[in-house]
């Protein structure tokens, strides 16, 4: 997304200001899909974002274990 | 979902807008769940101004380094945890330290067989950290956790605890063989450390102790090496490196050798054991704490006997800091100069019982509610007379009428029924608890015919209510206050057995007598014990307002507490008793 969301501090401001409004729309619904890019010696796992009611989070899982004995 | 960006659907639709605002508060609360090797971790977002970020820490711990141990070390310790044994780390850098020393030395292959007693409990401290004889985890016969610790090692009692290996190992030591042995807390008297007797005949290979040396044998009885002094608390080493030499080694330092040829016949025929011995139907148990316990093949030549002890002195002893007993007891101390002013004497074998007679009540969680202890020790009648335990003040009784004669260490103190008394002058039954209780002990060794009369207490002044341990025509009775409330040892119990008695007031409804270690009887009567502190306390005797009473038994100990045993403790002091005084004592 290019261009900065321009500031407004009356709701008249805002509504004058389409472009922003899309472009903070815009930027909301591609939040919908973040996603944390974890990449461990050379090895990458993608983790989404999951909503809840009320919150959002992102869960890794990662284990240290490495092969032996 | 997806939101349109046309500002207008908001407006025409007010839910629109809601869902939007709703989507922006849980960005606002977003955070990472970090779940790390089943470890959680949060990392919530951070809005500040016009940014936002999500801090994240993570640390990655340092990962355990891997024991490195000599094979030797991972048997062991394999076989403490398989035996259900606990181990820590410390001491298993401990006992690797010391297999490896062992390893390195000239001597490795010769040491048959190791018991370094390491481990936090008496499992761990059964399991040889070398055993290429097959000896095995060591049995346990009445050893608990509290007998052995690493900073002490394992404690011994002389009447009922040992350990024992697997029969007949001693011939796979090799043709001849040798068997180590360091002491912390040296007994007296005939005893067995460890070893095998042949099964039928006093032959045997051990190492054991008797009244002024220390003994190795391996072979027939007169053909052993011993010292010319008393076991000490050391190191001792004994070996047949051929038929014709069997030497006893002190610290790593030769002591003595015998030269004559003994074929060591029935090396393949004996019960061996560790803190005791076995011959036939004769059995041994050690009273000593050992540190360390080995055997070898019994071809350590004399500097590498001098090198093992130093090996174990570096690698085991002093990390454990397992050091010998040293002095007496503070109480063992008074003790023995009241006898030195009393212009009595007692043997050093007699202070060594009185000593771990008072260690063992000390170590007794209820120990300090005995208040006055006569152990009846020493070598005279001024000796017998001074209380182990004082913590009344009341020095030793004054005697009426005891002679030397009366009194034997074996046996006890004799009375004669007549007019032979102790009292503690100036004390009464208001000495002993609080809240008018008390609680008398006394064990009878050779009880007179069956009469009324009384072994230890006080009356009133002016009635038959009283504080007394007594006989009524033979019936055992404990009295704490109006006659009425006795507990009795009523039908079923013998006329005036041969017994430890106790009787104890606890309360103003709980009156007991027991009689070695169990409750007989109980009264619970409300008595308010009245006139506890009237007249002497008295042993042997008592006497109230119109009677004056003597014991015609014969005492092996006498004492007086608090009042406030429980059951369980009366037990548990029944069993010192018993195997701290009566038993090594031979009363």
């Amino acid at each position: 997304m290019d261009g900065r969301i321009g500031t407004h501090q009356t709701l008249a401001g805002l509504l004058a200001d389409k472009e922003s409004v899309r472009k903070a729309i815009e930027l909301i619904n591609s939040l919908e899909r973040l996603e944390a890019v974890v990449t461990i010696n050379g090895t990458t796992q993608r983790f989404p974002i999951r909503y809840t009611g009320t919150g959002a989070y992102i869960e890794i899982e990662l284990s240290t274990a490495t092969a032996s004995e | 979902m997806k939101f349109p960006t046309d500002l207008a659907e908001y407006i025409r639709n007010p839910a629109l807008m809601q869902a939007l605002l709703n989507r922006v508060r849980a960005l606002q609360r977003l955070e990472i769940i970090w779940k790390v090797d089943g470890v959680v971790t949060r990392s919530p977002v951070k809005v500040a101004g016009q940014g936002a970020a999500i801090p994240v820490v993570l640390t990655t711990a340092a990962p355990e380094p891997e024991l490195d141990l000599h094979p030797e070390t991972v048997v062991w310790w394999d076989r403490i945890l398989a035996a259900g044994g606990s181990v820590s780390e410390a001491s298993i850098l401990l006992a690797d330290a010391l297999i490896r020393a062992v390893n390195a030395a000239a001597f490795n292959s010769k040491v048959k067989y190791l018991l370094p007693l390491l481990g936090d409990d008496i499992i761990a401290a059964r399991v040889p950290l070398r055993d290429f004889i097959d000896a095995g985890i060591a049995g346990n016969v009445g050893f608990t956790n509290a007998d052995f610790s690493e900073s002490t090692g394992l404690q011994g009692d002389g009447s009922t605890k040992r350990l024992e290996l697997e029969d007949n190992t001693i011939a796979d030591l090799g043709s001849n063989g040798g068997l180590g042995w360091w002491e912390l807390d040296a007994p007296v008297g005939l005893n067995v450390m460890l070893g095998g007797y042949r099964s039928t005949t006093s032959a045997g290979f051990i190492l054991y102790t008797s009244s002024g040396f220390i003994r190795f044998r391996w072979g027939t009885s007169a053909n052993g090496v011993n010292t010319t002094l008393p076991m000490e608390n050391a190191h001792y080493y004994g070996q047949r490196s051929a038929a014709t030499l069997r030497e006893i080694f002190k610290d790593g330092t030769s002591l003595a050798s015998n030269t004559t040829s003994d074929a060591a016949t029935g090396t393949g025929e004996q019960m061996v054991r560790l803190m005791g011995g076995q011959r036939d139907t004769e059995t041994f148990y050690w009273g000593g704490r050992c540190a360390v316990a080995y055997m070898t093949d019994g071809t350590l030549d004399a500097g590498e006997v001098a090198d093992l002890h130093a090996l174990l002195n570096t690698y085991l002893i002093t990390p454990t800091g397992r050091t010998p007993s040293t002095g007496w007891d503070a109480e063992t101390d008074t003790w023995l100069a009241a006898i030195s002013s009393a212009g009595g004497t007692v043997s050093e074998a007699s202070t060594i019982v009185a000593n771990r007679l008072i260690r063992a009540i000390k170590g007794a969680t209820w120990g300090s509610k005995i208040k006055y202890l006569l152990p009846l020790l020493g070598d005279n009648l001024a000796a017998a007379l001074q209380p182990l335990r004082d913590t009344l003040g009341a020095g030793a009784p004054a005697n009426a009428n005891f002679a030397n004669a009366d009194f034997s260490e074996s046996t006890g103190l004799q009375g004669n029924g007549t007019n032979k008394r102790l009292t503690l002058t100036g004390f009464s039954a208001a000495s002993l608890g609080t809240g008018g209780n008390g609680g008398l002990g006394w064990w009878e060794n050779n009880p007179p015919a069956a009469s009324t009369t009384v072994l230890m207490g006080n009356y009133r002044t002016s009635t038959t209510a009283g504080f007394i341990l007594y006989s009524s025509s033979g019936a055992s009775a404990f009295r704490w206050g109006t006659a009425g409330n006795s507990a009795n040892a009523g039908p079923g119990y013998t006329a005036n057995p041969s017994a430890h008695y106790y009787g104890q007031r606890s309360s103003a409804t709980s009156r007991f007598l027991y009689l070695n270690g169990s409750a007989v009887d109980s009264d619970a009567n409300s008595d308010a014990a009245t006139g506890t502190g009237e007249r002497t306390l008295t042993f042997f005797g008592a006497q109230n307002a119109s009677d004056n009473f003597f014991w015609g038994g014969r005492a092996a100990c006498i004492y007086l507490t608090d009042g406030t045993l429980t059951s369980d403790q009366v037990a548990e002091l029944y069993e010192i008793l018993q195997a701290h005084l009566i038993t090594p004592m031979g009363r």
